[in-house]
């Protein structure tokens, strides 16, 4: 027989709050994706996305300052791309991240395919082997069969992403409210720190050795943090670059700040 | 027109069809949600259990024994998630404090220092109670959701009920 307290509990639990509907959108969309890979249908894949691809690898390479080692981030113009369109592997590539109006969509030469999951950033590993993105307020690493490889709850959405080439440590940037924090977290998803309390929501970019990491601090200055040493170190010469669409990257060793044109679409190939 | 039931839902899901995994999203996602969030105590740890729980759920249906139902499967791979995730961070970062409800105004100060002392229970205990009151399981599905005999169940439910009452007494003289 229940007692009292029993059905007080009863009842308490009947007034619990309920999750958000964009969680649920969020959440149903990436459940789906999880769904039996292989059943699910293939989308047929279409020339002028393929022309789109080949398209991007030539602006990628046309900014090469920007390019750190191993990995191109390129943004398109400023006219969105649609954001379930097919994507196609450039020539060589490993694979295409592609994250247009929020949505993601990326293919590898693994076979991890995978189209239209809301996120709010996202990065591929070297290889191209996980995909790690900002889904809600985590930050997920998927793994070729389109399965989390594991999760850690952030205080807000990921805006930014960067994987170390050596795939050893991940860099993110979360929005936390009043703030933007900087995080490394280690590839298999442990050892999460906070490396700064209070930057800009720009991609942080690795130096080639991952040893180092370059960001945009909170007055616009690029800081170079050092892991081997646990410092920070102001970069001369790079701050206070007044532009609302930065990005930055290496270049012979020395981290490079660069202003872009404004875009709705982030793509990111690996090589 | 009868409505599908959830062991025809996970056949047609299993074989690819999305609208059949939508539609048993939308039965349980709500359950789920309020399961994780009565486990971890934070919103933001319940979107992404729960939304775990389901991926995992998803991935995992060619695994599933259909003869079985869907609902405590699913409760369970939320509240072992939810149990990992809060074991991690507490060993990283040590415990935070839970994100408590609003409670509807026909609710008084006594329901609300229930739902703390639910809060301060220690987490064994705490998703035990979750599941016993929060979404109806019998103890014999607690124990196989959480991989504990039946006795270690109601050994928990007990010492819960215990400490619960103990709070609220506590609460009540001062």
């Amino acid at each position: 027989m229940s007692s009292e307290l029993e059905r007080r509990l009863e009842g308490l639990f009947h007034e619990l709050p309920q999750p958000e509907p964009e969680v649920g959108e969020i959440a149903l969309a990436a459940s789906l994706a999880a769904l039996a890979p292989s059943a699910r249908p293939r989308r047929a894949l279409r020339a002028g996305v393929l022309a789109l691809a080949a398209a991007a690898v030539v602006l990628a390479i046309a900014a090469g300052s920007l390019a750190a080692a191993g990995a191109l981030h390129v943004s398109l113009g400023s006219k969105p791309m649609p954001a379930r369109a097919g994507l196609t592997l450039p020539k060589g590539a490993s694979g295409v991240a592609v994250v247009a109006n929020g949505r993601l969509s990326v293919v590898t030469r693994s076979g991890f395919r995978l189209q239209g999951l809301p996120v709010t950033a996202a990065a591929l590993s070297p290889h191209a082997l996980f995909v790690a993105a900002g889904i809600g307020r985590s930050l997920v690493a998927m793994a070729p069969n389109g399965r989390r490889a594991w999760s850690v709850p952030a205080a807000g959405p990921v805006v930014a992403i960067a994987w170390a080439p050596y795939g050893n440590r991940i860099a993110y940037v979360v929005n936390a409210g009043h703030r933007f924090v900087l995080h490394v977290i280690w590839g298999n998803g442990t050892n999460d720190a906070v490396i700064d309390r209070a930057v800009r929501a720009v991609r942080p970019a690795w130096r080639g050795d991952s040893l180092a990491l370059a960001y945009v601090g909170a007055g616009g200055r690029v800081v170079v943090y050092d892991l081997s040493h646990a410092t920070h170190r102001t970069v001369p010469g790079l701050g206070a670059m007044r532009c609302p669409h930065a990005a930055i990257g290496w270049a012979t060793g020395t981290p490079v700040l660069r202003c872009i044109r404004p875009s709705s679409v982030e793509r990111q190939v690996r090589r | 027109m009868r409505e599908p039931s959830d062991r025809d839902l996970v056949r047609r899901a299993r074989r690819g069809d999305r609208d059949a995994a939508a539609e048993l999203f939308r039965r349980y996602w709500r359950d789920a949600w309020r399961a994780a969030f009565a486990i971890t105590g934070r919103r933001a740890l319940a979107d992404d259990v729960a939304a775990d729980g389901f991926e995992r759920a998803f991935a995992a249906l060619g695994r599933f024994d259909d003869r079985r139902p869907f609902g405590p499967w699913l409760h369970r791979i939320v509240a072992n998630r939810a149990l990992d995730i809060l074991r991690t961070e507490r060993r990283l970062a040590g415990d935070e404090p839970p994100d408590l409800p609003d409670l509807s105004p026909e609710h008084g100060a006594g329901d609300r220092s229930l739902l703390t002392a639910v809060a301060d229970l220690p987490l064994e205990r705490r998703v035990a109670v979750v599941l016993r009151y929060g979404v109806g399981m019998t103890p014999k599905q607690i124990a196989e959701t959480l991989d504990v005999p039946v006795g270690t169940v109601n050994s928990r439910l007990a010492r819960a009920l215990e400490q619960l009452r103990e709070s609220l007494e506590v609460e009540h003289v001062e």
